[in-house]
C-alpha cells in the first residue's frame, strides 16, 4: 500500500534530482571542453602534417636540384680522370767559375713549373705524369742544341717550352703472393733520387740511387717485393731502357746508319732496397750501359756503375733535435770498358772511378720544421756517374772529380705549401769538369766553381 | 758587397721573417708508421690510411679522437696509439692518413 509522500520527502527528492542535473551539466561542459581541445589538437596535427609535407617537398626539390647539378658536374668531368697538382718555384742563382782561362760570374733567375698528373683507375692500376717548364728569365726558345736534351731538358733550366718530364703507368699484381710484383713502363721518375732529395728540398726521393743515376729516361720496370719473405721494406727493381734512339728523322730510310757510330744506347739498371724499417734505409744499385759515347760521340763500349747508400732518419727518439736529424753516407764506383779503337775518358783501357758522399740534416731551431743540411762529396779521376740531369747550374756536383762542399737551409714558410731554400755549393775540381765519357780527365778546364741558390716554392 | 753576399743576406732576412706556421709532414708520418706500426698492424701504411675516408679522419682529428679512430683501423696498435709518443707525433700521422685516405686518389709507397 502506497503512502502519500510528505512535503519534506518531496523536497529532498527534488533537491537530489537538481544536484544530479548540475553534475551532469558539469560533466557535459567538461566533455565539450575536451572535445574542443581534441579538435584544436587535431587541427595542429593537420597543420604539422602540412608543414612536414611542405618540408618534404622542399627537400625533394633540393635533392632534384642537387641531382641535376651532380649530373652537370658528371657530364663535365666524366672523362676527366686526371688529378692535377702544382709545384712552382722561382729562384735566383749566383754563379762563379774559376777556370784555367780566367774567371766568369753572373746572376741568373729561373722559374720552374711542374704539373703533376695522377690517374687512379683502381687501387692497383694507376698513372703518374709530370709536365715541366724550367726556364731562365729572359731565355729564348730553341736554346738547346746538344743531343742529350732528352736526358735532362726538363730538370735543368733552359727555355719556356713545356716538356714531358715523367709519364708512366704502374700495375700491381699478386698482392696475396709471397712476392707481390709491379710492372711499369714509360718515362720514369729517375731524377732527384735517394739522398739527392734533401738538397732539392724534396721530402720524397725519386726511384734510383742519386749517387750514380740522375737522368730523365724511358724504361720498363718489373719490381719484386721481398718484404714478406726477406727483410722489412726489401725489393728489387729490374729496369730496362733506352737513352739514344736509332731514328733518323731527316732522310729515308728513317733509321740511323750505325756505321757512323751513332748506335742505340740501352741500359739495364737494378735498384734495390735491402732494408727499410722507416728509420734505417739501406739501398743498392747496379747499372750496365751499352754503346756509351766515347771520343767524337761514337759508340765506344760499356759502362758499369754500382752504389750502396745508407740513411739513418732519426738518431734518437728521446731527444727531439736528434729525432728530427738525418745522417747518410754512400759509396759508389764506375767502370768503363772500351770495346774497340774509340777512347772512353781519353783511354782505350778499362778505367775505374770511385766516389764517396756523406751528409747530415738537423733542425734549424729557428723555424717550425726547417732544417740545415751539410754535404761532402769526393770523386776520383775516372769517376763518371750518370747524373747529367742533376739540378745544379754549375754542373753535377755528384759527378765532380775532386771535392765538393755544400750547405743548405730548407725552410717551410706556409707549412708544406710554401717553402724556401738557400743553398751554397763549392766544387773543387782536381781534373776536368765531368760532362761526358768523351773527355780525358787530365784535360783540366776548371779549378773551381760555386753556386749560391735561393728559391721560393709553391706546392699544392 | 758581392752578389753572393747580397743574395744570402736578402734570403736569410726574408725567410726568417716569413716563416711561421705549424708544420706537419705526411712523408714523416709514413716513415713513422713504417717504423712503429707496419709490423704490429700487419699491413702497409697505404692499407692503414685507406681504412677511412678523408672526412672520417678529419672529424676524428678535430674532435681529438684520432687515437680512437686509428685503434679502429688497427686494433693491434692500441698500446701505441694510447701512449705519449703517439700524442707527440699525432700531426704527422694525421697528415699521412689524410693524404692517403680511401677517397684521396693518392697512392703511398710503403
Amino acid at each position: 500500500m502506497l503512502k502519500p509522500l510528505s512535503f519534506a520527502t518531496a523536497l529532498l527528492l527534488s533537491t537530489a534530482v537538481q544536484a544530479d542535473e548540475a553534475a551532469l551539466q558539469k560533466q557535459i561542459e567538461m566533455l565539450m571542453k575536451r572535445i574542443e581541445q581534441l579538435e584544436k589538437a587535431q587541427g595542429s596535427i593537420v597543420q604539422t602534417q602540412t608543414t612536414l609535407q611542405e618540408s618534404q617537398n622542399t627537400i625533394k626539390e633540393e635533392q632534384t636540384a642537387q641531382s641535376d647539378l651532380l649530373s652537370k658536374v658528371n657530364a663535365q668531368s666524366a672523362n676527366d680522370n686526371i688529378k692535377w697538382d702544382i709545384d712552382f718555384r722561382s729562384g735566383v742563382h749566383s754563379i762563379d767559375y774559376k777556370g784555367v782561362n780566367g774567371t766568369e760570374s753572373n746572376t741568373l733567375m729561373t722559374n720552374r713549373l711542374w704539373l703533376g698528373m695522377g690517374s687512379k683507375a683502381t687501387d692497383d692500376l694507376f698513372f703518374y705524369g709530370q709536365l715541366a717548364v724550367y726556364n731562365y728569365w729572359g731565355a729564348q726558345s730553341e736554346d738547346i742544341t746538344t743531343n742529350d736534351d732528352n736526358w735532362r731538358a726538363s730538370s735543368q733550366p733552359h727555355d719556356v717550352n713545356l716538356r714531358l718530364r715523367q709519364g708512366y703507368f704502374v700495375y700491381k699484381f699478386g698482392n696475396d703472393w709471397d712476392v707481390p710484383m709491379t710492372f711499369s713502363a714509360g718515362r720514369r721518375a729517375a731524377t732527384d733520387g735517394f739522398l739527392a732529395n734533401h738538397r732539392e728540398g724534396n721530402k720524397k726521393p725519386g726511384s734510383p740511387l742519386a749517387h750514380i743515376t740522375n737522368m730523365e729516361v724511358d724504361a720498363a720496370m718489373v719490381q719484386f717485393d721481398f718484404d714478406k719473405v726477406f727483410l722489412p721494406g726489401s725489393y728489387l727493381k729490374v729496369v730496362y731502357g733506352r737513352s739514344n734512339d736509332p731514328m733518323n728523322s731527316t732522310t729515308s730510310p728513317y733509321l740511323t746508319d750505325t756505321s757512323t757510330g751513332d748506335d742505340t744506347v740501352d741500359f739495364l739498371v737494378l735498384p734495390m732496397s735491402l732494408y727499410n724499417d722507416g728509420q734505417n734505409n739501406l739501398m743498392a744499385q747496379y747499372a750496365r750501359i751499352t754503346n756509351i759515347k766515347g771520343q767524337n760521340a761514337q759508340a765506344a763500349g760499356t759502362a758499369q756503375l754500382g752504389a750502396i747508400s745508407y740513411q739513418l732518419d732519426g738518431l734518437n727518439e728521446e731527444v727531439d733535435f736528434l729525432n728530427d736529424s738525418t745522417l747518410f753516407a754512400s759509396v759508389a764506383m764506375t767502370h768503363t770498358n772500351p770495346d774497340g779503337d774509340i777512347p772512353i775518358l781519353g783511354s782505350l783501357e778499362n778505367k775505374t772511378g770511385y766516389s764517396f758522399w756523406a751528409g747530415v740534416l738537423f733542425p734549424d731551431q729557428i723555424t717550425e720544421g726547417g732544417r740545415f743540411g751539410l754535404e761532402y762529396n769526393y770523386g776520383s779521376k775516372y769517376w763518371t756517374p750518370m747524373t747529367w740531369a742533376e739540378d745544379s747550374i754549375t754542373g753535377s756536383k755528384i759527378a765532380t772529380r775532386g771535392n765538393v762542399y755544400e750547405g743548405y737551409w730548407n725552410i717551410p714558410i706556409v707549412g708544406k705549401n710554401l717553402t724556401a731554400q738557400l743553398r751554397y755549393t763549392y766544387l773543387d775540381h782536381q781534373y776536368s769538369a765531368n760532362t761526358s765519357y768523351m773527355m780525358d780527365p787530365d784535360t783540366q778546364n776548371l779549378d773551381n766553381s760555386q753556386e749560391l741558390r735561393a728559391f721560393v716554392r709553391y706546392q699544392y | 758587397m758581392t752578389p753572393f753576399t747580397k743574395i744570402a743576406m736578402v734570403a736569410l732576412f726574408s725567410f726568417s721573417v716569413l716563416s711561421s706556421s705549424a708544420f706537419a709532414d705526411a712523408e714523416k708520418g709514413k716513415k713513422l708508421y713504417q717504423k712503429n706500426l707496419k709490423e704490429v698492424c700487419g699491413f702497409s701504411g697505404g692499407v692503414f690510411a685507406a681504412k677511412f675516408k678523408q672526412a672520417d679522419w678529419d672529424k676524428a682529428y678535430k674532435a681529438g679522437t684520432l687515437d680512437k679512430k686509428m685503434i679502429e683501423a688497427c686494433p693491434a696498435g692500441k698500446a701505441y696509439f694510447e701512449g705519449d709518443k703517439f700524442k707527440k707525433l699525432e700531426n704527422h700521422y694525421y697528415d699521412f692518413v689524410h693524404d692517403f685516405a680511401k677517397d684521396s686518389g693518392n697512392i703511398p709507397s710503403c
